[in-house]
């Protein structure tokens, strides 16, 4: 070989060679340190090899910090109790979890936290979180199978182990969420979600680690007989629903994951899918819930997702909520109720482009309300605040005669409501008025 | 005793900008520097305290709470925060800020034709969305007055991030270009009843001093 280290060559040729030769250690290493710095080594998967019982002393730690920080969540209020769901919920992860996880003792869970952001992630120790706000725009039992098996994915690799040993990663980690802390409006529970990200999968890991949890999870999916061609309309889902949320004025907003990434996330799961499961139809079985079910099993979450987005000043979303729990379950008259806040907040801030619901549309939810359950408190005030409201200059007679029929009504149907003292303050208003 | 600049050491060689302390200076110097920039300075309230406060930053007056202890530096900032046994036990808020502003996590302002239920809901969905807010619930909400102005009166309950019950008192004021608001937290038990009546005290001698309201 010409160019080695220590030529006596004095050719033109073999001077560029050797020059060459004297680089080859430095590229080598630059290389080597290239590689090494963007290669992720796998670690060993949880299985019979692996278990719960031989963890590594830091990953011990990893999942002392994690029970603290669960047990943090469930003592702060912030669960969303709904025992019904969590038994559905609890069902589908055991459909989806493969067998290495019971092998290596590894018992995975799932709970839904109250939160008006798109998240779900999972901790080394295999608790699942899923905020209401993604659980209540999701389609059907795929996406949720989609959800649960990628984290599981994330679970059985041990990926948080790896992400907390790669020290730039978690630096990394621990400035975007810092970033998205500070400049978050849309409210929600950030310090939480700060801490969670440090050691869960929550502010997503390396980009090798998330693409090994696509495949990962995608068989996961596949093997528990679920529609795969669900995973990427639940991904193309969480881009829509930040878009919709910029659309109404809302920009720093932490979300579900970038939309770049989301974008060739969902590119990879498109190849996928076509390339390993375009024959998966044969191995398919019929979910716990079909889609009805499904949205009915979800019918409280999405209720009390249209209330944090009716309280985040999101009125359009919140109208989307309330419209899917409207068809979850057409009897309930709370979803109208919800309904008709969210068209009575878009008449408080008109969004540009976007057609104000008329007066006539936020009545007729709240009458719609009050046919389902006449003696429902919050839509007969409602309907006497729609008539209260000045829509003009002045408040016609008829408004007024209106108003004050509701809001006594209001009073007799719940006479110690928390309220009670302004209702009685617009009534004497009313009435000084119509003398 | 020389202190700070050592004439003699000035110069080539001499420190930052010929400005070079006695190590014997330094140390006292540094933990002072420090330990006034990090650490709350409280100011008692007591019989020695003027009556009516003039605060002028936020432009009203009020009777202090005797017993607590008010935050030095906070005024500057533009809020007076008061306290007994420090925040985590019992505190006071005293804030203020245009209506034109978003309220934290709402996407929403105080502007334009709003009835004061409904700046009190505004305030309750801000708490709700808040950092380490969960088991969040309304005691009471009514209207109320300070100063012969129309205010709200907020009572609620809720669980910290570490899970400890607390409560909060709260009125909100329209004045003016200006919301105000006043808060009393502490845990539910006990603090919340032992110091509650300072506080409804302290809001009665409310006087507002704000240009053009």
């Amino acid at each position: 070989m010409t160019g080695r280290i220590g030529s006596k060559s004095k050719s033109p040729a073999d001077g560029a060679a050797a020059a060459a030769g004297r680089r080859s250690p430095a590229v080598f290493v630059l290389l080597f340190l290239l590689v090494s710095g963007c290669a992720y080594v796998p670690l060993e998967p949880f299985g019979s090899e692996r278990t719960a019982r031989t963890l590594d002393p830091d990953e011990r730690h990893l999942w002392k910090e994690s029970r603290r920080l669960q047990h943090e969540i469930e003592i702060s209020g912030l669960l969303f109790e709904d025992e019904a769901l969590d038994r559905y919920l609890a069902r589908v992860l055991e459909r989806v979890s493969p067998p290495e996880l019971s092998t290596a003792l590894v018992e995975p869970r799932v709970r839904v936290i109250s939160d008006v952001n798109i998240h779900g992630y999972s901790f080394a120790n295999g608790m699942i979180y899923i905020h209401t706000a993604l659980l209540s725009r999701m389609a059907n039992e795929s996406q949720l199978a989609t959800l649960l098996s990628r984290e599981l994915a994330h679970v059985i690799d041990r990926h948080a182990l790896r992400a907390s040993r790669d020290k730039k990663a978690q630096a990394d980690t621990l400035a975007w969420i810092g970033v998205g802390a500070s400049v978050v409006q849309g409210g929600g529970n950030y310090k939480l979600l700060a801490q969670a990200a440090s050691i869960s999968s929550l502010a997503g890991f390396h980009y090798l680690l998330e693409t090994a949890a696509d495949e990962k999870g995608l068989a996961i999916l596949a093997a528990a007989g679920y529609d795969v061609r669900e995973a990427p309309k639940f991904f193309r889902m969480t881009i829509d629903h930040l878009a919709e949320v910029h659309s109404q004025g809302v920009w720093g907003w932490a979300p579900f994951s970038p939309p770049v990434q989301m974008t060739a996330r969902i590119a990879g799961y498109e190849k996928l899918i076509a390339s390993q499961y375009g024959d998966s139809r044969a191995t398919r079985r019929q979910p716990i819930a079909d889609p009805p079910a499904f949205q009915r099993k979800v019918h409280r979450a999405t209720l009390r997702q249209t209330e944090l987005e009716l309280a985040a000043g999101l009125f359009v979303s919140a109208e989307s909520s309330a419209r899917r729990a409207t068809e979850s379950d057409p009897r309930d008259p709370e979803a109208l109720v919800l309904f008709g806040r969210a068209l009575v907040g878009q008449r408080s801030k008109p969004l540009p482009g976007r057609d104000l619901p008329s007066i006539r549309k936020v009545r007729a939810a709240f009458e719609s309300a009050l046919q389902l359950d006449p003696r429902h408190a919050v839509a007969t005030r409602e309907l006497g605040m729609s008539f209260y409201r000045k829509t003009g200059s002045t408040r016609g007679r008829k408004a007024t005669v209106e108003a004050l029929r509701r809001f006594r009504r209001y009073l007799r149907i719940a006479p110690a409501a928390e309220d009670a003292d302004y209702v009685r303050g617009y009534i004497a208003e009313l009435e000084a008025e119509s003398r | 005793m020389k202190v700070g600049i050592d004439p003699d050491r000035s110069g080539h060689g001499g420190g930052i900008m010929g400005i070079r302390l006695r190590a014997g200076y330094f140390v006292p110097l540094l933990v002072l520097m420090v330990g006034t920039a990090c650490a709350p300075i409280w100011a008692p309230i007591d019989e020695k305290t003027p009556r009516p406060f003039p605060m002028t930053t936020l432009e009203m007056t009020m009777d202090l709470p005797t017993g607590w202890m008010s935050s030095y530096y906070a005024p500057a900032a533009g809020y007076f925060f008061f306290t007994v046994h420090g925040s985590e036990l019992e505190e006071i808020w005293i804030r203020r800020w245009p209506k034109t502003r978003i309220v934290k996590g709402t996407n929403r302002n105080l502007v334009g034709p709003m009835t004061i239920q409904e700046m009190a809901n505004l305030s309750i969905d801000s708490r709700r969305l808040d950092d380490g807010v969960g088991a969040f619930e309304v005691v009471s909400s009514r209207p109320a007055t300070l100063d012969g102005r129309d205010c709200y009166r907020l009572d609620y309950r809720y669980r910290n991030q570490i899970g400890l019950p607390k409560r909060t008192v709260e009125y909100g004021c329209p004045v003016g270009a200006w919301f105000y608001r006043f808060e009393f937290n502490a845990p539910r038990q006990f603090y919340f009843d032992r110091r509650l009546e300072d506080f409804e005290r302290m809001t009665r001698t409310i006087h507002f001093t704000t240009k053009g309201a």
